[in-house]
């Protein structure tokens, strides 16, 4: 067994410094990893954890559940495809062309997350840069709503606060301030330098009383409008929380940006857990204007009506293509009787509640340990991905290559 | 044995745990472990106090969206007058979300009553709809 260098797809970070042994049946050793990445690369080894190929709960060969995909696929009427936020860039493109000849609804995670931000970062309305330009030169990191030290456990440490090189006399903290916008109390609260606690669904409150009229001005504002002031180079990272409590409205923040541009250099970026999401949003983008919620039944067409959730909500979609995605972990219960009412096939990796539920489970290959391909980082930079091993499973490319061949 | 009557009125907060993504991520979402991280409900030791309940006691977490069955975790982090539940099955559940009335569910702040029970935590059989092909 020799150590090969691979990239962690456990979430949007793509640490790309991690090494694995693999032997047959195991990863025998891994170094650099968080635990998250850790137990999700080494489950790629047990058989146990490997989504089994299903039809209507049936074992069958994975040749007969691409078969019967074929079908279903087929004869849908209002197919959506959701997911991908697992795939390579590659097979994003791929399923976008499927959407595209099938007339489907296209739509991923992001729908309920992170896509308006995506969106006018995209557009060139919100300013954006690298994790490369953050570390070193970045003197003040605000994690806004977001929790990294659970969602991205290497994100201190790999990229921004614990990863500068410049030190103070002391020798432990960076020059840089560290900065936490929370509605609780969190491992980061508690070590950042500056915390602004704000109230579940006030950070529209706080973002009016920083664009400061008189009538809204707080301390707090002030203090947040101080530190930015004395700032060289600032960067907002942006967790769910930010964009749960404006419900997906990023308008407000949008012009808090841009004020906060006259007083300094700033930057956004998105903290987009699933490791490819932010690929698939700008591949979507490319080819369609859009980050997400797309319809090509009539050309290409875009909106809140074509949500996974709303899709399902309504009970819109009679055939339910996931790829490695699981409405169960991502959406409210006010979806799943749209799951319910349609064909479900799902392509992933792992067991899922969705593999116990769907008609056809087709298991497929992990990319980063059992395909190449590229992936795209949380902060818009393309990760190549290099392969570990060979599998019995195929890839999202050739199982929709083969779905597009019956079309 | 008949339920208390006690109740209370909290906002819930769903969070991400990183120790439960890794357990599912070792161990399968199916597996005891995973399950019973999942249900646990973070309240301040206060809120505790006025329930009148223990740590590690049951309480039925009610919401527009469901009614679910969870353990208490005291945890002085969290501040009266709201709750913390893992991101997962159960805080899904609860989440009742109108997509004609607002973009983005509603995962990090729910409004849920809170009043103690003497029954089981509700397993995930009871949050997912029955297996089509059991």
């Amino acid at each position: 067994m020799s150590s090969e260098n691979i990239v962690c797809t456990g979430c949007g970070c793509l640490c790309d410094d991690i090494k694995a042994e693999a032997s047959s049946d195991r990863l025998a050793h891994i170094e650099n990893a968080c635990a998250k990445g850790a137990a999700y690369l080494s489950a790629v080894f047990n058989m146990e954890r490997r989504a089994v190929s299903l039809i209507q709960g049936q074992q069958r060969p994975i040749g007969e559940a691409i078969d019967e995909a074929k079908t279903l696929l087929a004869k849908a009427k209002r197919p959506l495809i959701f997911g991908l936020d697992g795939s390579t860039c590659q097979a994003q493109q791929m399923a976008i062309r499927l959407a595209r000849e099938r007339r489907a609804t296209i739509d991923d995670v992001s729908s309920s997350s992170y896509g308006p931000l995506i969106q006018q970062i995209l557009s060139g309305e919100l300013p954006t840069c690298s994790l490369s330009e953050v570390k070193d030169n970045a003197d003040v990191l605000i994690y806004w709503g977001a929790d990294p030290l659970n969602t991205h456990p290497r994100h201190l440490s790999r990229y921004t606060y614990y990863a500068y090189t410049d030190y103070n006399p002391a020798g432990w903290y960076p020059k840089v301030t560290l900065c936490s916008v929370e509605v609780r109390n969190t491992g980061l609260t508690a070590m950042s330098n500056t915390v602004f606690k704000l109230k579940p669904r006030q950070d529209a409150d706080f973002i009016t009383a920083i664009l400061g009229n008189e009538q809204s001005a707080t301390v707090e504002a002030d203090r947040f409008l101080q530190m930015v002031r004395k700032s060289r180079f600032c960067v907002v990272f942006c967790g769910s929380g930010l964009i749960s409590s404006l419900d997906g409205d990023l308008n407000l923040f949008s012009k808090m940006m841009k004020s906060l541009q006259q007083l300094t250099k700033i930057a956004v970026m998105p903290m987009v857990s699933e490791a490819n999401s932010r690929g698939f949003t700008q591949m979507l983008y490319q080819e369609t204007g859009y980050v997400n919620q797309v319809s090509f039944v009539d050309g290409v067409s875009h909106g809140s009506d074509f949500s996974i959730h709303e899709q399902l909500a309504k009970g819109a979609p009679d055939c339910v293509v996931s790829f490695d995605a699981d409405p169960f972990y991502l959406l409210p219960q006010s979806a799943i009787p749209g799951l319910e009412a349609a064909n479900v096939i799902y392509m992933g990796r792992f067991k899922t509640p969705l593999a116990g539920f769907a008609d056809v489970v087709i298991p497929t290959a992990l990319p980063g340990i059992e395909q190449d391909g590229s992936f795209v980082r949380m902060d818009g930079q393309k990760v190549d991905l290099p392969f570990l091993r060979d599998t019995p499973f195929p890839t999202d490319e050739v199982v929709i290559s083969q779905l597009m061949e019956a079309l | 044995m008949k339920d208390d009557l006690r109740e209370m009125r909290i906002q819930l907060i769903m969070f991400e745990d990183v120790y439960l993504d890794t357990l599912r991520h070792a161990e399968g979402w199916e597996s005891a472990r995973y399950q019973e991280a999942s249900a646990i409900l973070h309240l301040s030791p206060n809120d505790i106090k006025k329930l009148d309940v223990k740590n590690g006691s049951h309480l039925q977490v009610v919401s527009s969206g469901g009614s679910i069955v969870v353990k208490i975790k005291s945890d002085p982090h969290c501040d009266e007058g709201y709750g913390c539940i893992p991101s997962g099955l159960y805080s899904n559940y609860l989440a009742g979300h109108d997509p004609y009335a607002s973009k983005v569910p509603s995962l990090k702040a729910m409004e849920v009553t809170l009043s103690p029970t003497q029954q089981e935590v509700t397993p995930f059989s009871e949050v997912l709809p029955e297996k089509r092909f059991a």
